[in-house]
């Protein structure tokens, strides 16, 4: 098994793909980075040497792309930034309903979950 | 679509010479589309929300959004309760 990031990478996948796992980091800049360390697409988790994982864990650091904790942080700033400000987003963040004018009558499930 | 960036952020034209508008009273009433620019931080405004006026102080962090985002126009469900017989 391969942890990269706090998250396991599935064996049977390609690297691209599996890297999607890690969060904030999705299908481009997983492809960004494949297509800078010269991984195939053919090359799966499974045939990685221990070098290539160092050369993979090095990439992402110093990249400018922000994973996990410092992604999570700044999202919540910002969603509390909007409710302290008493911006209508923000209000209707905290009450788990859409932001974006759409209709509450039915539907509206995903705000719902997210707010959960 | 967002507002193309050669424009400048939208402010109503009565407002932008706040200082001649009105003197002694720091209150304005504003149109909701207008724009937060960093010289209304510290002022206190007045907005419609078409039933009555609202307060609004500005501060800091509001500058770039607009007034209407922080009035609020329509009622909050609530459900109604039985009267007793």
């Amino acid at each position: 098994m391969v942890y990269l990031f706090e998250s396991e990478l599935p064996e049977n996948k390609s690297v691209s793909f599996a890297m999607t796992r890690v969060f904030g980091i999705g299908q481009s800049n997983s492809n960004l980075i494949c297509k800078k360390l010269g991984f195939s697409k053919n090359l799966k988790i499974k045939d990685l040497t221990k070098e290539q994982i160092s050369k993979l864990a090095q990439s992402l650091e110093s990249s400018n792309i922000m994973v996990l904790g410092d992604l999570k942080k700044i999202k919540s700033l910002d969603k509390n930034r909007l409710f302290s400000i008493k911006s209508y987003r923000g209000i209707r963040l905290r009450q788990g309903l859409p932001v974006r004018g759409q209709r509450t009558h039915t539907n509206a499930n995903t705000s719902k979950k997210r707010f959960l | 679509m967002s507002r193309s960036k050669w424009k400048g952020p939208y402010i109503d034209p009565k407002y932008l010479n706040l200082k001649k508008a009105n003197p002694k009273k720091n209150i304005y009433f504003m149109s909701k589309n207008s724009e937060i620019i960093p010289k209304f931080v510290g002022l206190d405004f007045q907005v419609y929300n078409g039933k009555k006026y609202i307060d609004i102080s500005v501060t800091d962090s509001m500058i770039g959004h607009k007034f209407g985002e922080f009035v609020p126009t329509r009622a909050k469900f609530v459900f109604k309760k039985k009267s007793k017989k």
